[in-house]
C-alpha cells in the first residue's frame, strides 16, 4: 500500500516536471513556431511610430532635452538574471 | 517580446518600458533601448525658502534653503498639496533651464545655506540632484531631500553619500493606505527611512493626518511605536495639519484638537521632539528640551525666536544634548 502510493507520488512529480519543462520550452519558442502576422507587426510599428511622434511633440513643447538616467537594465539583462 | 525594452530600478514600481515609453514617474524614458531623463535641469520651480517650511527644525534654524523642483513623480497622493506640478507632464509645466553650476550660484548669491529638492519628489529627479548635491558639497553648501522615499536601496545609498538632510514622509503604517491612497507601499518607505539613519543622513519624519483616513488612535500608536522602537526617541517627528486638495476635497481640515492627541500620544509614546505643523500659533511648534523642559526655539510659523542651543548642539539651560545640525 505504502509502495504502491509513493511511486504514485513519484509518477505525478515526474508529469509535473515534464509539464513544466515543455511549458518553459514552449515559451521560448512560441515566437519561432508561430511568428507574429504582418498584420500585427504593422500594428506594433504603428504603434512604435505613434508613441516616438508624441514623444518628439512633448519635448518640442517643453523645450526638453534627453539626458542618461541612471539605475536601469535592458529586460533582457533582466531576463538571463 | 518587443526588442529595446528597460527597466527602471530608480524606484520599487521597476516600470518595464517599450521604447519612447515614459514611466509612471512621467519624466523616465527608454529612447532606443536607453534609459533617459527629461528633466535634469528643467526646474519648474525656484524659490528661497525658510528651513522650516521644509520642515526641518534641527537642521541650521533660521536659514534659507534655495529651493527647486521638477514636474512629476512616482506616487499618486490623492491629497497631494502640489499637485499642480506633481501629477502633470514635464512639457505641461513651465521650465526654467537652470544647470546644476546656476542652481549652486543662485544659492550662493541668495546666501543660503542648503539647496532643497523638495515640492515634488526629488526621487524622480535623481540624476539633476546628484549632479547638483556634489557640485553644492564642493562650494561648501548643504544639501536636503523632502521626499516620500519611495525608492530601492541601491540608488537611495548613492545618493546619501550627498545629502545632508533629508524630511521623510511617513504617510501611514498601513500598507493598504499607501497602496490605495498613494498608489505606493509601505515596506520600501520604511526601509528607506531606515537607511537614511544608518547612512547618517539627518533625517526628520513628517506624518500628514488626514481625517478618517489615518487618524485613528490605532494608527497613531502603531506608527509612533514603529518609530520609536526602529529610530529611538530622538527623531524629530512633524505632524502635519491636511487642508482640502486635488481628491479629497470632500474631507475636512484636520481639526486641532486631532493634532494635539496626536502629539500626546506621540510624546507617551517617549518620542522627544513632536511638532505640530501648518497650525501657527500652537505650543507644538515650538523646540522644548527634553531634560529641563525649557523652550529652546519658540516657533509661530515660520518667524522663530532665539536659538537657546549652542552650536555644539547642547541646551543652553541644563546642557542636555539636542539631537540635529546646528552650525
Amino acid at each position: 500500500m505504502k509502495k504502491g502510493l509513493q511511486t504514485l507520488i513519484g509518477i505525478a512529480g515526474l508529469a509535473a516536471v515534464i509539464i513544466l519543462v515543455l511549458a518553459l520550452a514552449w515559451w521560448g519558442m512560441k515566437d519561432e513556431v508561430f511568428p507574429p502576422s504582418p498584420s500585427e507587426n504593422k500594428k506594433e510599428d504603428t504603434e512604435l511610430a505613434n508613441r516616438q511622434a508624441d514623444l518628439e511633440k512633448a519635448m518640442k513643447k517643453g523645450n526638453l532635452e534627453l539626458h542618461p538616467a541612471e539605475h536601469w537594465k535592458t529586460v533582457e539583462e533582466e531576463n538571463a538574471r | 517580446m518587443p526588442a529595446n525594452q528597460v527597466m527602471c530600478l530608480l524606484c520599487p514600481k521597476h516600470c518595464t518600458l517599450r521604447e519612447y515609453e515614459r514611466g509612471d514617474c512621467r519624466v523616465r524614458v527608454n529612447v532606443g533601448g536607453e534609459l533617459h531623463t527629461l528633466i535634469w535641469g528643467q526646474s519648474c520651480a525656484a524659490n528661497i525658502d525658510p528651513i522650516e517650511k521644509k520642515p526641518l527644525f534641527h537642521f541650521l534654524p533660521a536659514s534659507w534653503a534655495f529651493s527647486i523642483a521638477t514636474a512629476g513623480c512616482n506616487l499618486h497622493c490623492k491629497f497631494c498639496q502640489n499637485w499642480q506640478i506633481s501629477q502633470t507632464n514635464p512639457e505641461d509645466t513651465r521650465n526654467i533651464r537652470m544647470e546644476p553650476a546656476e542652481v549652486v550660484k543662485e544659492a550662493q548669491m541668495n546666501k543660503c545655506l542648503s539647496i532643497s529638492y523638495t515640492y515634488s519628489e526629488p526621487i524622480i529627479f535623481y540624476e539633476y540632484v546628484k549632479d547638483t548635491a556634489k557640485l553644492a558639497r564642493e562650494k561648501g553648501l548643504r544639501n536636503v531631500l523632502v521626499t516620500a522615499g519611495y525608492i530601492d536601496e541601491k540608488p537611495l545609498r548613492e545618493l546619501c553619500r550627498v545629502v545632508d538632510a533629508t524630511n521623510t514622509d511617513l504617510k501611514s503604517i498601513r500598507d493598504d493606505y499607501y497602496r490605495e491612497v498613494c498608489d505606493g507601499e509601505l515596506a520600501p518607505v520604511q526601509r528607506a527611512i531606515k537607511v537614511f539613519q544608518a547612512e547618517g543622513v539627518w533625517q526628520e519624519l513628517t506624518y500628514l493626518i488626514v481625517p478618517t483616513l489615518n487618524d485613528s488612535e490605532e494608527d497613531l500608536y502603531d506608527c509612533f511605536r514603529w518609530i520609536y522602537t526602529e529610530l529611538g526617541a530622538e527623531v524629530p517627528l512633524h505632524l502635519s495639519r491636511f487642508f482640502p486638495m486635488y481628491q479629497l476635497k470632500n474631507l475636512p481640515p484636520t481639526p486641532a484638537s486631532t493634532l494635539n492627541r496626536a502629539r500626546e500620544i506621540a510624546l507617551e509614546v517617549g518620542l522627544n521632539f513632536v511638532y505640530v505643523g501648518n497650525l501657527p500659533g500652537n505650543p507644538g511648534e515650538n523646540t522644548y528640551c527634553p531634560g529641563c523642559k525649557n523652550i529652546l526655539i519658540e516657533r509661530r510659523g515660520y518667524n522663530i525666536g532665539e536659538v537657546q542651543i549652542s552650536a555644539e548642539g547642547k541646551c543652553v539651560f541644563c546642557g542636555r544634548t539636542i539631537p540635529g545640525v546646528w552650525k
